[in-house]
């Protein structure tokens, strides 16, 4: 396993070069554990050679007021290249989170972040609020969820939801807030711009993307719920377009944006990089490698060497080649990779 | 047998050889694989990676593990994605596995009649219960379902029943009968009846035996029946699509009786094997 050096005295010889912020947090390394992917923190921990010290932060299962049972099963399918999914936000609600559960996390390991979710914007704004008087060091705030008031509408389709929810949880907590967009969302720069306005800290994207999957021998959906979430490769290329076009609000607007959606390896998490993201998401490549997190950042640090890169901070795309303008940091990019 | 503070291990594990079993239905794996034949135990089951590009691991009951030797035995249905992917793999090669993974069933001495029921795929991890009681001088009592997959339509049973003695398990294999009952309720009654004769010939062991039983839940049905009226502990082997297998998706959630409400249980480390009473949902 290949971990970032640790600090030591010399700070100028150990510097880590893989070291980013995200949202005013301190990242060891630019890797996100994505929620839905890792319980509530201690399911990695049961393999053998698995370190947060590869893991900038780990996002915690999706968190509801009120304890949810979940969907009906089945709630997997796999896709070519993609994992279908409804869980049905299965989760013991915010109270027992908060009392039951992080007290058993060892916070000085890594970043731990809750992920808000709500059928209204009272609910988010409620469970926010919990999770302010908590040791967790930032809140994600799952915006794909139906508004019960609105008809079922998801808040992270309209604009003017979304800044409803990130504005409403603003005002409750002075943590650091995230913002996970959907790419249901058209255009997704109207709801990043909406919710940046709002207060959010800064934008991940993206959520999984809607679909649906039939079992023609029994005439019926496969999934428990109907349709579900895809993840995995299948939907790497749209993320990365997706990301793109968030950078352009969030450059604008200053704040970091985390890349997310089929990355499964160290050159998935350079595009994503590349691109200007300040930190990656892992989700779906974990099913299939519990410690991609230590192998990515032996790849990512070999790719620094290789090319004689001081960190991350160095990483440039190629001028606008994507279209962007986007680069690592939020700012424009001056130089061409050496 | 608790063993949830066990490490799970990922590694490369060296296959051994691949050997055809009954009728060719199924493959044998022997893989070189230390540290998950050390802690493995019956019921309990290891994921592979077949495909890099297939994002989820495949999950298999493990058939045998011998601590002494590091090897781990699987058995992989000859057809199908998981068994045409694995019949690539030569000995010497090796394959990326996950495991121990999973809940797996407990022995309990103040039960030490240990009856085995199994239907279909999922009795491999009663094949390994076997094994794993009788080395220690326990022997089971084992009924096996001779439908597919275990036994192909058309094929003779005694294949697989050869197979078991060279493995050196003892079962009772139990053929449908012609009925137009749904073929797996039918099978399942059948070997209901067959074990309720058996306890009720010898009523000394009602006291002392429990229940193992892995299946349709059909199967799981008319022995929760048999367990409440017999009063017998009961634990079955519940079977979910799993993606992480470590708990951390909630993917493979099966739904658990409680006292007063059902709840989902997360097949891959509160299960597999589970109270057979909570799994079955109650009649009617």
């Amino acid at each position: 396993m290949t971990s970032p050096p640790a600090d030591n005295q010399d700070q100028a010889v150990t510097r880590n070069p893989l070291a980013t912020t995200l949202a005013g947090l301190e990242l060891a390394t630019p890797l996100v554990l994505l929620s839905g992917c890792v319980g509530f923190g201690d399911s990695l921990t049961r393999v053998a050679g698995f370190s947060h010290a590869s893991v900038g932060a780990v996002i915690l299962k999706g968190t509801t007021l009120q304890p949810s049972v979940g969907a009906a099963p089945p709630r997997l399918v796999e896709t070519p290249s993609g994992l279908l999914n409804a869980i049905g936000l299965q989760n013991p609600g915010v109270h027992a989170v908060v009392q039951r559960i992080l007290p058993r996390l060892d916070m000085s390991q890594t970043h731990y972040i809750a992920n808000v979710c709500g059928g209204t914007v009272e609910e988010y704004r409620e469970v926010s609020a919990v999770f302010d008087d908590s040791p967790i060091a930032a809140i994600e705030l799952n915006i794909s969820c139906p508004n019960i008031k609105a008809g079922g509408i998801h808040f992270g389709t309209d604009p003017a939801m979304a800044a409803a929810v990130t504005a409403a949880c603003r005002r409750v907590t002075s943590k650091p807030l995230l913002v996970k967009l959907s790419p249901s969302a058209q255009p997704i720069a109207a709801v990043a711009q909406a919710v940046t306005e709002a207060g959010a800290d800064a934008l991940c994207a993206i959520n999984t993307v809607p679909g649906l999957a039939i079992d023609v021998h029994r005439r019926r959906a496969i999934l428990g719920a109907g349709g579900g979430g895809l993840s995995g490769p299948a939907i790497r290329p749209i993320a990365l377009r997706k990301v793109s076009e968030v950078l352009g609000v969030a450059r604008r607007a200053g704040v970091p944006v985390l890349g997310q959606g089929g990355v499964s390896n160290t050159e998935d998490v350079l595009a994503m990089l590349l691109l200007g993201a300040r930190a990656v998401g892992l989700g779906t490549v974990l099913f299939d490698d519990p410690l991609a997190a230590n192998h990515i950042c032996a790849g990512l640090l070999h790719y620094l060497e290789r090319y004689g890169l001081a960190g991350l901070d160095d990483l440039r795309l190629q001028e606008d080649s994507a279209g962007t303008e986007g680069t690592h940091g939020g700012h424009k990019a001056q130089h061409p990779p050496h | 047998m608790s063993h949830d503070d066990k490490k799970v291990h990922l590694s490369e594990a060296v296959l051994l050889s691949q050997q055809p079993v009954a009728g060719s239905a199924y493959v044998m794996l022997q893989l070189q694989a230390p540290e998950l034949a050390g802690s493995a135990r019956p019921g309990q089951f290891v994921q592979i990676r077949l495909d890099s590009l297939l994002p989820l691991r495949r999950a298999l009951s493990i058939l045998d593990a011998e601590p002494a030797t590091g090897r781990l035995t699987l058995l992989v249905q000859q057809h199908g994605q998981t068994g045409e992917r694995l019949a690539r793999v030569r000995p010497g090669e090796g394959l990326n596995i996950l495991g121990p993974l999973g809940h797996g069933f407990q022995y309990h001495r103040r039960r030490p009649v240990p009856v085995l029921v199994g239907e279909g795929f999922h009795a491999v991890s009663l094949l390994f219960l076997a094994r794993f009681l009788q080395r220690q001088g326990i022997e089971p009592y084992l009924w096996l379902a001779a439908t597919p997959p275990l036994v192909q339509r058309g094929e003779n049973p005694d294949e697989v029943e050869r197979w078991l003695q060279r493995l050196g398990i003892a079962a009772h294999l139990a053929l449908p009968r012609p009925t137009a009952a749904p073929e797996y309720q039918d099978i399942g009654l059948h070997l209901g009846e067959q074990v309720a004769t058996f306890l009720h010939r010898q009523p000394e062991h009602q006291s002392l035996c429990e229940l193992f039983v892995a299946g349709s839940m059909g199967l799981l049905r008319v022995f929760a029946q048999l367990a409440t009226s017999q009063r017998l502990p009961a634990q079955a082997s519940a079977f979910a699509p799993m993606a992480c297998a470590l708990g951390g998706c909630w993917g493979c959630a099966v739904p658990l009786r409680g006292h007063k409400h059902q709840r989902m249980a997360r097949a891959c480390v509160e299960g597999p094997v589970l109270p057979l009473r909570r799994l079955v949902p109650p009649p009617g």
